[in-house]
């Protein structure tokens, strides 16, 4: 059975790097037909990663997300899932292209990534709200990344046009309003989640203060999340009233994700991401 | 057998000699009808365009000399023009080299814009009126029906028909990357003129339906409103109507800016950064290229325009070797397999002589084998049939493929003395 977990991630990873090859094959031609190839590669790459989860959680009789590989692995899967919907609209499904390489390359290292033994929790973490509250925040941080790098892509396409050099490797980008759009779908999916999940996190942490400590709120993790939701809430704000648009808002939220994801990653590197950090658990 | 193409281009002659040359459509089929008189057997078609005149003949018994000398004549006699008068721009290709041409032609690589699409409508317009006057026989279809598909490989394997190369095709792309869709995209006019205005109709075809035109002169500027179904405004409205337009077109005879930095910031203070695309084909400029510094503009002048045009011409002439590789590569099999049909007498000869020989030693075998019965007989017969033919592919398919690279003639020769066959 681990066997065929191994096969299943790299087949998974061999159908994200195929995707990859076709994409920028797309994007240096501008070819058409190298579209489906591209979105047919990242639904194999992301169907069997997807087994693969499955198939590990089947194995170990609980859901396999504690791990890092498990973690990046459902987190490519989600933002596959969030990005491949934009190829059956023809004026944006070149956008699939700008997203194939990077989740190419977050699917290779899962490969190399140790695959972590599952080991069985306490029952607080096996809790209905502790699971729903990991899911919904991974499907909203998927949509984050796919609305980082259409932010990257609106940037890269408004600076190409403004400084007139047409021709180049990004000249298949779909247009500025059809990222904008993108941008903002993903970004406005990715924050009402981000909104339900911290709700439902705090209920969870509020009905486990026993296990969190009585300050789990002041936690840097927490407070990172109440930055984020109010940074997006910013973005969304200063689009609406027309102060901040276009390029500059690209940028900012480009920027933003880049420092929260940054962030994160250093929380769970240095081992800041612990609820208790302000006070002791009881 | 020949196949000759006579011509002139503009690569060869100046539009005044082309047009005295030219066939317009309502007289071809009379012009092809009429030269049937001077071409007895064979097919042609006559090509006529405003680059080109063009006459492609096959004749299976003329020599190509004498059938060139036949269309200049028909030229001269239908025009009724000397000779003379379009000699020096005249030239002539003969088998490998007319295919080869006709190709080109066809893919577009001789056109004066390298890579245009509407040349190869024309040939298949020319092709069809042939058609339609039984001028075309298996030669002329066989090499026009090569042409087109010559034409569909060169452009879908090489890059010869990629990025625009009009001013006015190349701000409609342009356009296409800031907006998603035209139809809910304003367009305002600055002024008028023929840029300006063919720049219009493409956005127009594009879907655009909310037009504004700001004229100086009141009748002009709805004049033009009235033509393209949009809304004419006076001078003084230009700011207001700027911002809230989406695609400006700027094309006034204005000796300065029209429009400034300052002008603008109220305009963007409206929009709310909603993206502007300023296309300034005014020469002198209309829009200050400080404008361009500011946030959600994105301005192009007739300049940025023609040097984009010039990028795409010259990535499309890069992209010539790949197309006159393939089109080489087809017109040799073109005329390998139209010399091959010269075999054709004689691999009939030679499967003759030998299906006789066959016939022959069948009936003295059947005749020494009289106890078969007729289901026997039949059975017996089918087999050396078989036989016969087993023997005869090997040879019939070398002969169309040396006849290709060889002598027609020697290969001929040689198979007929092999076999006994007649000259």
């Amino acid at each position: 059975m681990h066997n065929v977990v191994t096969i299943l991630a790299w087949v998974g990873c061999a159908g994200y790097v195929v995707a990859a090859g076709y994409a920028l094959y797309f994007l240096r031609t501008g070819r058409q037909s190298l579209l489906r190839p591209t979105a047919l590669g990242l639904f194999t790459g992301g169907f069997s990663l997807l087994g693969a989860l499955v198939l590990r959680g089947f194995i170990s009789h609980r859901l396999p997300l504690t791990g890092a590989r498990d973690a990046l692995s459902l987190l490519i899967i989600l933002a596959t899932a969030a990005a491949l919907p934009v190829a059956r609209r023809p004026r944006a499904a070149s956008l699939l292209c700008f997203h194939a390489p990077l989740l190419a390359l977050l699917s290779l290292i899962t490969i190399f990534l140790t695959s972590d033994t599952l080991a069985t929790p306490a029952h607080q973490l096996r809790s209905m709200p502790l699971i729903l509250h990991v899911g919904v925040a991974f499907l909203a941080y998927a949509f984050f990344l796919s609305g980082g790098l259409t932010s990257a892509a609106y940037v890269i396409q408004a600076r190409r046009i403004k400084s007139h050099s047409e021709a180049g490797f990004f000249q298949y980008l779909p247009s500025l309003e059809e990222l904008d759009q993108s941008l903002w779908s993903s970004i406005t999916k990715g924050y009402v989640l981000f909104t339900a999940t911290l709700f439902i996190g705090w209920a969870w942490a509020w009905a486990e203060r026993n296990l969190l400590g009585d300050k789990w709120y002041l936690a840097p993790k927490v407070l990172l999340s109440l930055v984020m939701v109010l940074f997006y809430a910013v973005c969304f704000h200063a689009r609406r009233r027309g102060w901040l648009r276009g390029p500059q808002l690209a940028y900012w939220v480009l920027m933003g994700f880049c420092l929260f994801f940054g962030l994160y990653l250093v929380l769970e590197l240095t081992g800041l991401r612990t609820y208790y950090f302000w006070g002791n658990a009881q | 057998m020949s196949l000759v193409v006579l011509g002139l281009s503009h690569h060869t002659c100046p539009v005044e000699i082309r047009e005295r040359l030219a066939f317009p459509p309502e007289t071809l089929p009379v012009a092809l009808a009429r030269l049937r008189k001077y071409i007895d057997e064979g097919g042609f078609v006559i090509l006529s365009t405003c680059n080109r005149v063009e006459i492609y003949a096959h004749h299976p018994g003329a020599s190509a000399s004498s059938l060139v000398d036949i269309l200049k004549k028909f030229l001269s006699d239908w025009h009724q023009l000397s000779e003379d008068v379009f000699a020096d721009g005249l030239y002539s290709y003969e088998e490998i080299e007319a295919a080869g041409h006709l190709f080109r032609v066809a893919a577009g690589v001789d056109s004066l814009v390298v890579g245009e699409t509407q040349i190869l409508g024309q040939v298949h317009d020319a092709y069809l009126a042939a058609q339609t006057q039984q001028t075309t026989d298996k030669i002329i279809h066989a090499l026009f029906q090569r042409a087109f598909s010559t034409a569909k490989t060169v452009r879908s394997e090489s890059g010869i028909g990629t990025g625009k190369v009009s001013i006015s095709s190349v701000a409609v792309d342009l356009a296409a990357a800031i907006f998603r869709d035209f139809e809910k995209t304003t367009v305002l006019v600055i002024g008028g003129g023929e840029t300006a205005e063919l720049t219009l109709r493409s956005l127009c075809e594009k879907g655009a339906r909310r037009i504004l035109i700001v004229n100086r002169s009141q009748e002009t500027g709805e004049n033009l409103a009235v033509k393209y179904k949009g809304t004419a405004h006076p001078w003084q409205e230009l700011s207001n109507a700027i911002a809230g337009a989406d695609i400006v077109i700027s094309s006034t005879a204005a000796p300065e800016y029209i429009l400034r930095v300052p002008d603008m910031d109220p305009v963007l203070r409206l929009r709310k950064g909603r993206p502007i695309f300023f296309i300034d084909i005014a020469v002198p400029r209309d829009i200050d290229p400080r404008v361009a510094e500011l946030p959600d503009v994105y301005l192009y002048n007739m300049d940025d325009l023609q040097h984009v045009v010039e990028r795409n011409m010259e990535a499309r002439r890069r992209e010539l070797t790949r197309c006159i590789e393939t089109i080489d590569k087809n017109a040799q099999q073109f005329i390998a397999w139209m010399a091959s049909l010269a075999a054709e007498p004689t691999i009939r000869s030679m499967a003759d002589e030998l299906h006789q020989i066959r016939e022959q030693e069948l009936d003295k075998t059947l005749h020494v084998l009289s106890n078969l019965s007729e289901a026997e007989k039949q059975e017996v017969r089918y087999l050396s049939e078989r036989i016969v033919n087993r023997i005869l592919q090997r040879p019939m398919r070398e002969i169309k493929q040396e006849i290709g690279h060889h002598d027609p003639h020697t290969v001929l020769h040689l198979v007929k003395r092999m076999f006994g066959l007649g000259e």
